[in-house]
């Protein structure tokens, strides 16, 4: 290597952006030329400390933020997805929910049109009863749909069923009965938490109380058993510290679960 | 990266694994300030899902990823009064540890003295300066973050590095 070459690749060693044998070369040279071998290792210390490789490490908080964030956007992926694909299905004849929505559309058209054509004279009472009258069939159309989507063999039909119950104004016994079916025996742990977050919402009803502490002994995935040993402690549900105490007899029970089982009863006690 | 793009989105898990110290160092050494950095860093992989479906499966994911970087560090700082501020309280920053250095080793005060030169150069240079210590980056690769030509990122890699050295001189006298 000449002087000439040398000053064109002696930044790009400096850099570290040669090739091995380029750098040897380069360092060859500087053996032969001491002159430059000062303000070479000037440059290499300038650029080594001006921009460091030793930097501090990131915190396990962003880490546990990314998951968080991902994990979000999993979960409303895969809705959107079954949603999409569900009201395909929904609105083509070929299907049993087709047929069925189709005849409940037609339904609600046939009242509208109805409603429509009714007498100018009928009183504001009347439209408000047909109203709340079409609204109650809404609403039972919808419980319909969530019983059969809570019922698919598909788990994200059913989390699309548990989805579904967050629209209604009022559940009935039937659809608690249904998330409680799902949270004590389906085979999908984020379908399981998905009924304990709907059932969360409607804790004033005593019998749902009730459940969820009777559901915590069935639970076997650690995720399900924090999650409801978290709601017994936020509704300060006393009554749970026995099927707590039960659980934690259980000799394979998870490490994490356990500790928040143990946190809860304090908690509570 | 194509997983992600296909709908895997779990497969991110594995490139944020990948690259997340990547990032953080790049933002780091932008910016000397580690909490900014972490919320940075989780910009870029918010972006990253947002625009999956605008990755295109050539060349590497690499460049592409700090491309992202790049944007979302421009963005945080695009009011200049914002960038201004953040200057300033480096310099002043790291002007009381250059006072505290003083009564310290001399190797404290050459490594703050470097810093503070680094603060004088401008965004574009600190950033060709930075991406050049990624081994896996070669000039071709800075150039597409860059959105230059390989040899317009070779000149502007040597001109920084040049300004830097004038600069650390020019303090150091």
């Amino acid at each position: 290597m000449n002087e000439k070459e040398f000053k064109e690749s002696v930044f790009d060693y400096v850099l570290g952006k040669l090739s091995k044998d380029k750098a040897e070369q380069i360092e060859i040279f500087l053996r032969e030329n001491q002159d430059y071998q000062g303000e070479v290792d000037q440059l290499k210390a300038i650029y080594q400390v001006a921009v460091p490789t030793n930097i501090p490490t990131p915190s396990i908080k962003m880490d546990d933020k990314f998951h968080e964030f991902l994990e979000e956007e999993i979960q409303s992926n895969a809705s959107r997805k079954a949603l999409l694909v569900d009201l395909g299905k929904l609105f083509s004849l070929d299907h049993f929910f087709g047929k069925f929505s189709f005849a409940t559309m037609m339904l609600l058209i046939g009242v509208g049109v109805g409603y429509f054509l009714m007498d100018n004279n009928s009183s504001i009472h009347d439209q408000l009863v047909e109203l709340q009258k079409e609204s109650d069939e809404v609403e039972e159309v919808r419980s319909k749909l969530v019983m059969a989507l809570i019922n698919q063999p598909s788990a994200n039909k059913r989390l699309q069923g548990i989805n579904e119950v967050e629209k209604l104004d009022q559940v009935t016994e039937t659809v608690i009965s249904a998330l409680f079916k799902t949270l004590n025996n389906d085979q999908n742990t984020n379908v399981r938490l998905a009924a304990v977050g709907s059932l969360s919402k409607y804790t004033q009803n005593p019998k749902v109380r009730e459940g969820l502490v009777n559901s915590l002994v069935q639970q076997d995935s650690p995720m399900v058993q924090i999650a409801l040993a978290e709601l017994m402690v936020a509704l300060q549900e006393r009554s749970s510290v026995e099927s707590m105490q039960q659980m934690l007899q259980k000799p394979d029970l998870n490490t994490l679960a356990k500790e928040k089982l143990e946190q809860s009863i304090n908690v509570l006690l | 990266m194509s997983k992600v793009k296909a709908g895997e989105l779990e497969k991110l898990g594995l490139l944020y694994e990948r690259y997340k110290k990547r990032l953080f160092g790049f933002f780091y050494q932008m910016n000397l300030d580690a909490e900014l950095s972490e919320d940075l860093v989780q910009n870029v992989f918010v972006r990253v899902l947002k625009y999956r479906h605008s990755y295109i499966d050539e060349g590497q994911f690499i460049t592409w990823l700090f491309k992202i970087a790049r944007n979302v560090n421009y963005d945080h700082f695009r009011k200049s009064d914002k960038l201004r501020q953040v200057e300033l309280s480096r310099a002043k920053n790291i002007q009381l540890n250059v006072k505290t250095a003083e009564e310290q080793i001399t190797t404290m005060e050459y490594n703050d003295l470097l810093q503070k030169a680094m603060t004088q150069l401008s965004m574009d240079q600190r950033e060709v300066l930075i991406l050049s210590k990624f081994k896996e980056l070669k000039y071709k690769e800075i150039g597409e973050v860059l959105n230059c030509s390989e040899a317009n990122a070779r000149i502007k890699a040597h001109r920084a590095l040049t300004a830097l050295r004038t600069i650390f001189l020019e303090m150091d006298k």
